[in-house]
């Protein structure tokens, strides 16, 4: 082997040299900017395919969290057996003054005399949501508060009772009876006397509440049938003391529903949801522990708006048919719940199906369920009392898979 | 600057063997490979190294994925990636270290006595790890599976050291070819994060009767000698952990009470080998090194959960609705927002709650990670060396081995060149350097047990407006999973060998 005899210090000068030469070229992050592409600069492709499942809901509701408590002509109470009460107050929905019933000026001894007019029309906001369908409530009241400034005014009659259906596009009319009521014997004064309407008034109540009204009235006369003098403490009528109708409806749920249909709609949008087609199908699942004793067919579906923001047509039903049914829970004899009830659905959406709701621009989600009550259909009525709850647990599967990119493989 | 910075930080993430500069293992020229086995001899008569710039040593390695592994080229399209979740995760073992290992020799001095080698180190030495489960990554299915699978977090684990190493060593010649060496190791630990448990596992319901339900079974125990500040809320409940800043700028402000810490972290090893030599044309070597702990005792602070079991199955809006009415929450932009902030924050604070970690401020230990070496090496010529060494370490109750072949040639007077190829589980291509040279009293070294960095540099050197074009280097450090520098000075005196080899053809 032969050996060379080389010294250290020409490769220390060979090794410098080349360093000088190379100090001139292309700067090395540069030379490393092209050998190790930034991540950003790849492309977005990714082969993704999976399932992904969250729990989203597990909750239970009671009445109370159905209430608006911020809404006076909308609420509910329990009494003192729990049992939950609609309620609507329409305060002042009519007034008639002396001057109104008597002309001025009042001359005593006050002649026999009244007036009569219809009151407004109240907005009955408990039928809101419903579509049709009838409610039978078992003992309906409506109070009227009459609240008297008039000395000599002794009676109040209400003429009829209007409920307005719009639903079924009908107006339904009871006649009705007079009431004595009460009269201040001094100036300043405000005699109340409540007029209770019942079933024990009018046998028919509970039928004739029962299709859905929207809209309450009443046509009224109040005054005098006898001539009278003043009371002693009431010297004169100036003309503007009045008499005033305030109206509160008590409807204890203590009731049946047949085929009573509620519906709400929610803003829907799909068109914000990107690469949708990776999305195979989504399963929801949802699981309903009913102590209502009242079974729901729902739908729920999906629909496009009008030029007006209405709702145009259906571009799909969640459940296949008329609806998935959430049973009734059990009761007794005497309408109270003895046993809650699960009920239980998986539904799942096609790729083809996601593809029509972006296809159509779906915008809106409706909801509609039609109501009915445990054994309905024998007139059973079921008592509802503030601490039954629904329970209701929600969840989804997403099975996606796709390229995320366009660059072929 | 910011490429070279990504460069680094992918080999962070690359890089695959426990090294310790394998290379260095039968150089004995050098003094440095006494830290591989204490009985290796260097044959000069004084030996000084100066605080830091006798040694330095860095290793990094990754046993999980690299470069390669998360970015897939295209055949087609030269200078395009794309991602494939399910090819990375394939390559990924069950679990996965990143590992961190520094050695900054302080002060080196080695002499004779007697035919005995005596020596005394002090070095400063961080080793830091953090272990991955693959199982993590099986989120890339997404969370639902049928077949028993889950997503796991457990036994991910953080753990670092920092401490002071002082050692005084013997080497001596026993018998007729037998030479045997130790070193006793007095530690002072400096800081210390010990992930001693930690379960994390996810599953998800596939039970019809359920929505998917996710149960979440958790517990951790967590070690630090870090100066923690543990914020509690009115019902004792921990709701964060922060760094007591005021230590950290009492240390900056005097610098002896760091000393006065490390006192409080002590710690012992040892280190031991033994080499037999047989007719100069055979060498058979072991060594044991780092056994040994440290107790930590300087500001110790114990996090705690007992095992626990959260199943989630969904929010209970019910009440965060309230009275506002079911419809009023869904419709109202504001409201549903609200009512989303609510339930996530509440989500949030039931996980902190049912995790309900406990705090002591009781002292730990912790065991060094401990090295075993084989060697055997066959010396056809007095210039040259081949040889093969098995390493494993002891880590995490396991041992990862790899193994090395390589050969050392002397040339000149005192210098020399080292050609070493090392493999372990998935990392194959491991080709190192080293070379020293000596001039004077003056020894220079650098060795390194995968050289893909520099052959990058040389790459540059010889081509740097060459395109991107997969050349070697370039795949070569792509696919790199480890890397290991050791480079240093040492000032020798009085070295017996004054052969000068000169250069062979």
């Amino acid at each position: 082997m032969r050996v060379i005899k080389i010294k250290s210090s020409f490769l220390f000068l060979l090794l410098s040299g080349l360093l000088i030469i190379n100090s001139c070229k292309k700067p090395f992050d540069e030379f490393l900017n092209e050998q190790f592409p930034e991540p950003t600069s790849t492309s977005s492709d990714i082969l993704i395919d999976g399932e992904i499942a969250v729990p989203i809901i597990n909750t239970s509701f009671t009445l109370s969290n159905f209430i608006p408590s911020t809404d006076s002509s909308f609420w509910a109470e329990v009494d003192d057996e729990d049992l939950v009460h609609l309620r609507m107050y329409f305060k002042d929905v009519v007034s008639f003054t002396a001057s109104q019933i008597y002309g001025m000026p009042v001359i005593t001894p006050v002649q026999p005399d009244s007036v009569s007019a219809s009151t407004d029309t109240s907005k009955l906001k408990l039928y809101q949501n419903a579509l049709s369908g009838h409610l039978f409530f078992d003992d309906p009241k409506f109070t009227f508060i009459v609240k008297n400034e008039i000395p000599i005014v002794t009676f109040f009659k209400i003429d009829t009772i209007r409920l307005i259906s719009p639903v079924y596009d009908t107006t339904y009319v009871r006649d009705h009876k007079k009431y004595n009521i009460n009269a201040p014997t001094t100036q300043f004064e405000t005699v109340t006397t409540p007029v209770v309407v019942d079933k024990t008034e009018l046998p028919d109540f509970e039928d004739f509440f029962s299709p859905i009204p929207k809209y309450l009235s009443f046509f009224v006369t109040a005054g005098s049938d006898q001539v009278q003098p003043l009371p002693i403490g009431f010297p004169t009528i100036v003309g503007n003391e009045k008499i005033s109708i305030d109206v509160d409806v008590d409807l204890p749920v203590n009731a049946h529903l047949v085929d009573f249909v509620l519906g709400e709609n929610v803003d829907f949008s799909f068109e914000s949801i990107e690469n949708y087609e990776q999305i195979q199908s989504v399963t929801i699942k949802l699981i309903i522990d009913n102590e209502f004793p009242v079974s729901g067919l729902s739908q729920v579906s999906f629909a496009d708006t009008n030029n007006e923001g209405g709702i145009d047509d259906i571009i799909l039903n969640l459940f296949e048919g008329d609806g998935w049914e959430f049973a009734t829970a059990i009761t007794n004899p005497n309408g109270v719940t003895t046993s809650s009830v699960v009920s239980e659905v998986t539904i799942e959406i096609s790729q083809e199906q996601l593809a029509l709701l972006q296809q159509y621009h779906a915008s809106k989600v409706i909801v509609t369920s039609k109501l009915n009550s445990y054994q309905s259909s024998t007139g059973q009525d079921v008592k509802i009392f503030g601490y039954y709850k629904l329970g209701l647990k929600l969840g989804f599967k997403v099975n996606y898979n796709g390229n995320t990119g366009d660059i072929p493989q | 600057m910011k490429k070279i910075i990504y460069i680094i930080a992918l080999l962070f993430i690359s890089i695959s063997v426990f090294g310790q500069g394998n290379s260095l293992y039968f150089n004995k020229n050098l003094y440095q490979s006494t830290y591989l086995n204490p009985a290796r001899q260097v044959k000069c008569k004084f030996i000084l190294g100066l605080p830091g710039l006798s040694s330095e040593f860095v290793t990094l390695k990754n046993t999980g994925i690299g470069y390669n592994d998360i970015f897939f080229e295209y055949e087609s399209l030269a200078d395009s990636f794309h991602y494939d979740p399910d090819a990375t995760y394939d390559r990924m073992n069950e679990l996965n270290y990143i590992f961190l290992n520094t050695r900054t020799a302080l002060w080196t001095t080695a002499f004779w006595i007697r035919g005995v080698q005596i020596s005394f180190d002090a070095s400063l030495r961080t080793e830091t790890n953090f272990a991955y489960p693959q199982s993590i990554f099986l989120l890339k299915d997404g969370n639902f599976f049928t077949d028993g699978r889950f997503i796991s977090a457990t036994n991910m684990a953080v753990n670092t050291s920092a401490y002071t190493e002082v050692s005084i060593g013997a080497s001596g010649e026993v018998a007729q070819g037998l030479t045997i060496g130790g070193k006793f190791k007095v530690l002072r630990g400096i800081v210390n994060f010990n992930t001693e448990q930690f379960m994390f596992d996810w599953h998800v319901s596939d039970d019809p009767a359920d929505i998917y339900d996710y149960s979440f079974n958790t517990s951790f125990n967590f070690n630090t000698t870090a100066p923690l500040n543990v914020i509690y809320d009115d019902q004792g409940n921990i709701t964060s952990a922060e760094l007591d800043s005021t230590l950290i700028q009492d240390i900056q402000d005097d610098p002896l009470l760091l000393r006065d810490i490390t006192t409080n972290n002590p710690g012992f090893g040892v280190d031991f080998g033994v080499i037999y030599n047989l007719n100069n044309k055979f060498e058979f070597s072991a060594s044991v090194l780092d056994l040994g702990f440290i107790k930590w005792k300087a500001t110790p602070t114990n996090i705690t959960t007992n095992e626990s079991e959260f199943v989630f199955s969904g929010l209970d809006v019910g009440k965060y609705i309230g009275t506002l009415g079911l419809f009023t929450a869904l419709k109202d932009t504001d409201t549903r927002d609200s009512i989303i902030g609510l339930v996530t924050e509440d989500f949030i604070d039931s996980l902190l709650f049912l995790s309900d970690p406990t705090i002591t401020n009781n002292e730990y230990k912790t065991s060094l990670n401990t090295k075993l070496n084989f060697g055997a090496a066959y010396m056809p010529k007095d210039w040259v060396t081949l040889g093969f060494l098995y390493n494993g370490v002891f880590f995490n109750k396991k041992l990862y081995s790899s193994y090395t072949l390589s050969s050392t040639l002397m040339f000149w007077r005192g210098w020399s060149y080292s050609l070493s190829y090392t493999m372990s589980k998935k990392s194959m291509n491991n080709v190192g350097m080293g070379f020293s040279y000596k001039v004077g009293p003056l020894q220079m070294f650098l060795t390194m047990d995968n050289f893909s960095l520099p052959m990058m540099g040389a790459r540059y050197g010889l081509s740097p407006d060459k395109p991107y074009d997969k050349g070697i280097a370039t795949k070569w450090l792509k696919n790199t999973d480890y890397l290991n520098v050791n480079f240093g000075l040492n000032f020798v005196f009085g070295c017996r060998d004054k052969t000068d080899y000169g250069l062979l053809d």
